[in-house]
């Protein structure tokens, strides 16, 4: 069946990397999260709060402190421009929604405003790839 | 010339349960009193937009306070407060209402406070009919709970800095909320001192539980309006129209693309949405008196 989610790596990297807002939160912030779509796994590794490798796929072995979880669907409706109320927020999908947010909360928590910018990123180059094709 | 705004601030010296409290209100307009109560965590300056709306304030006396502990409301001298764990009392936070209402000299006020204010809006309302004209709750509902280990260890935690409770705040806040206003209004959230937001949470989370009383509220002593935003996913519009449906009488409305804050976070919505609530309390008035 043909993915209807994938995300462009590279660009939500270079965009996170040259965010303001991401580049000032996110600093002093040494981390690795684990996006799942659906069975799609992607990594992204935080590395003194730049984004250092961003990666499609595993071949099993990868480590993670904060994991952010929902089947496809769920994603859609997250990565949309204005999302639907609950879809607009992964701490608010995680209440109302099929989406699991956890690992190291300590972590997630100190540093929820740069989470918050990596969805945001992350849909601005979704919608942007979408649109390009 | 300087362009002053016309909202005047002072502090009142009030008594509740034998402690003297000296607290912080602002207020502008002249009218029917209406009184201001803000989020748990916050202050007063949420309804700073209410407080120069000209349309608002030729007919209401608008007052916003800031509850003991936040804004400029200082903890009081005669407590030893660095040495307990703040918790708001629903008891306590009810009679500081009363007794605000009574220094003031304030006859039947309007109160309309949001998320922990809209709580107290039905507490007040269910315990203190004869004292309001009309109750209004923003973001209210019977209960709010299942967040307590949240907000006890992760919303105040010794490693967790006050980023975190603005970041917190901007997933209540709607993607359709002019950013700005958003900013904002985590902004005040990041000034709070600890131990508040937690603190306040007690009552939020824990103390306030309308579910087997909501419906002893009598809206023929105190009309009841509940007003919730289809973003806010604590107060989230199922609850609060519950707690309008058990309450006969209560007129419910739902705020489309607005989140936990509306008064400060989409000012300009909100007030669409709180005009006809103030012509139906308004209109209700002269029928009675008539």
């Amino acid at each position: 069946m043909e993915r209807s989610v994938v995300l462009p790596v590279e660009a939500i990297s270079e965009r996170l990397n040259s965010d303001k807002e991401f580049t000032l939160s996110a600093r002093f912030w040494y981390c690795d999260l684990r996006f799942s779509i659906g069975s799609d796994l992607y990594f992204m590794r935080i590395e003194n709060g730049k984004v250092d490798t961003f990666v499609s796929g595993t071949e099993g072995f990868d480590s993670y402190t904060i994991s952010v979880s929902a089947p496809e669907t769920v994603w859609v409706e997250m990565l949309r421009e204005k999302p639907e109320p609950f879809y607009h927020d992964w701490f608010a999908a995680s209440f109302h929604h099929e989406l699991e947010f956890g690992g190291d909360l300590e972590s997630a928590y100190a540093y929820y405003s740069s989470i918050r910018r990596i969805h945001a990123c992350m849909a601005e180059c979704y919608n942007a790839q979408k649109l390009a094709a | 010339m300087a362009r002053f705004s016309n909202i005047v601030g002072r502090y009142v010296y009030l008594d509740v349960e034998g402690i003297e409290y000296r607290v912080y209100f602002e207020e502008a307009g002249e009218g029917i009193p209406l009184v201001c109560q803000h989020t748990a965590g916050s202050d007063g300056r949420q309804y700073r937009h209410l407080l120069e709306d000209k349309d608002i304030t030729s007919r209401y006396r608008v007052i916003a306070l800031d509850l003991p502990l936040h804004g400029k409301s200082l903890p009081p001298v005669e407590n030893r407060y660095w040495e307990d764990e703040y918790k708001l009392k629903k008891d306590w936070f009810m009679k500081f209402w009363i007794s605000f209402v009574k220094e003031l000299d304030l006859f039947q006020p309007v109160f309309m406070g949001c998320s922990m204010g809209g709580h107290l809006a039905a507490d007040l309302a269910c315990h203190y009919p004869d004292e309001f004209r009309a109750c209004i709750g923003l973001e209210s509902s019977c209960h709010s709970g299942g967040f307590d280990k949240m907000f006890q260890k992760w919303w105040r935690h010794p490693r967790l800095s006050n980023d975190t409770k603005a970041a917190m705040m901007l997933s209540l806040c709607s993607p359709h909320s002019p950013e700005a206003n958003v900013r904002e209004t985590v902004w005040a959230y990041s000034q709070g001192a600890p131990p508040v937001f937690s603190g306040d949470l007690n009552y939020y989370g824990i103390e306030h539980d309308l579910r087997e009383t909501a419906s002893e509220i009598d809206t023929a002593k105190c009309m009841f309006y509940v007003l919730s935003g289809t973003y806010d996913w604590s107060a989230y519009p199922e609850a609060c129209q519950e707690l309008a449906n058990k309450v006969s009488g209560a007129q419910y409305t739902l705020m489309e693309g607005m989140g936990h804050f509306p008064m400060s976070e989409s000012p300009v919505e909100f007030k669409k949405y709180l005009m006809p609530v103030l012509a139906d309390i308004e209109q209700k008035e002269q029928v009675a008196a008539a």
